[in-house]
């Protein structure tokens, strides 16, 4: 079964290739709004985020010449922003690490526990709540969360992504959701 | 549902709900969500989760200044991809020019030399030729570790006997191979040498690379 989407960016990169700006806006249009969005969950912050997008389409000008459309240039576009968030978060816990004489009070503050929740309250949820339930997931659960409830990747694209098998994809998502579900507060009040 | 069952339910109901699990551990899932409320509250915040995840964080609209500054540096960055684009066939075509050009200059066409000096030894014998076999397979793979192979490149039936005209060349085997298989294409161009050639083929030689013996 053939994807619209796939063949229609396809058209579109070989179009890229050939150096055809018109058909690089419609990339850009396409695919800079979903990015930016996705590495700003990812990263946890806007500005951030706005960079490693940029980042990410420089880099996706530099190999698309060599691209080969074994996957979808969705999911390759996704790799390289991953790989590059990925490099960020890395940055980060570096520079955290380096600064030992912060003050506690100073540092950003970590995920507190909520109160527990009622299931109906669910929806009373702010979205502050899950920026925080997101951030408190490590960095591989967060992505797997991420690429498959908003972006709506699916497992094998998720793989493709991160790197991993589709096993390793479906045990990410099911703690990142168990842990979610416990950060939110829902566990307790379903038991 | 044991403690074993209850922990692969939990495992795989992401999996379930994305339509990822065969038609027989659906069946069993389903037959375990059926009985079990506990899971079934579990999956329930499995199908909340993403309804939830989007309506509660829902996407942001589109930055459109930072998109129509990015769109205007990639087109600047599209015009070298578009030069470059230009220039590889260019510099192919001008080079097959130059080496054309080189071996009228010299008086030698130049692409058989280059073909001549691949062949690293070639074992070769006039002898009268019944019929011939070509024998050479089609390989696949290049990668990193040089061998030297002897690859067999025509099967010669004379009046007396078959022999096999063998040339011994550098190839490039995969690091996995371990010398098995078939031997990688080979990194120097395969040429047909036949019998009623070989000697023009030789003499045309550079000395350090004609054959060290005769096979026939």
């Amino acid at each position: 079964m053939s994807d619209p989407t796939r063949s229609e960016d396809l058209a579109l990169v070989r179009r890229v290739q050939r150096g055809d700006a018109a058909a690089l806006d419609l990339l850009v249009e396409r695919y800079h709004g979903p990015l930016s969005q996705f590495l700003e969950r990812l990263l946890g912050d806007a500005e951030t985020a706005r960079e490693v997008t940029q980042e990410t389409f420089l880099r996706m000008m530099g190999a698309v010449a060599r691209y080969q459309p074994r996957a979808k240039f969705s999911t390759w576009l996704y790799t390289i922003a991953t790989n590059l968030a990925r490099d960020e978060l890395r940055r980060r816990q570096t520079r955290a690490s380096r600064a030992t004489e912060l003050d506690d009070a100073d540092r950003e503050p970590l995920a507190e526990p909520p109160t527990p929740l009622a299931e109906a309250a669910l929806a009373q949820l702010e979205r502050d709540d899950i920026r925080r339930a997101l951030r408190s997931l490590s960095a591989d659960h967060r992505e797997a969360v991420v690429l498959h409830y908003y972006q709506g990747l699916s497992y094998k694209e998720i793989a493709s992504v991160c790197g991993c098998t589709v096993g390793t994809v479906g045990s990410r998502i099911h703690y990142a959701v168990r842990h979610l579900r416990r950060h939110l507060g829902v566990q307790e009040q379903a038991e | 549902m044991n403690r074993w069952q209850r922990r692969w339910a939990e495992r795989h109901l992401a999996a379930y709900y994305a339509g990822r699990l065969s038609s027989r551990q659906r069946r069993r899932l389903a037959g375990w969500l059926e009985a079990d409320p506990e899971l079934q509250a579990l999956a329930q915040w499995h199908t909340q989760l993403g309804a939830l995840l989007r309506t509660q964080d829902p996407a942001a609209p589109p930055d459109s200044a930072a998109q129509l500054a990015l769109q205007a540096r990639l087109r600047q960055e599209l015009r070298p991809l578009a030069v470059a684009r230009l220039w590889r066939p260019s510099v192919a075509a001008a080079a097959a020019l130059a080496l054309f050009a080189g071996g009228c200059l010299t008086g030698a066409a130049a692409f058989p030399r280059q073909v001549e000096r691949a062949v690293v030894q070639t074992v070769v014998k006039e002898v009268p030729v019944e019929r011939r076999v070509v024998v050479e397979k089609p390989v696949k793979v290049i990668q990193k570790v040089p061998v030297t192979v002897r690859v067999p490149v025509e099967k010669v039936v004379t009046r007396w006997r078959t022999r096999t005209l063998v040339r011994t060349q550098v190839v490039y085997r995969s690091r996995g191979d371990r010398g098995r298989g078939a031997p990688a294409r080979a990194a120097v161009p395969v040429v047909q040498v036949r019998s009623s050639e070989s000697h023009q083929a030789l003499a045309a030689l550079p000395g350090g690379e004609r054959p060290a013996a005769v096979d026939f």
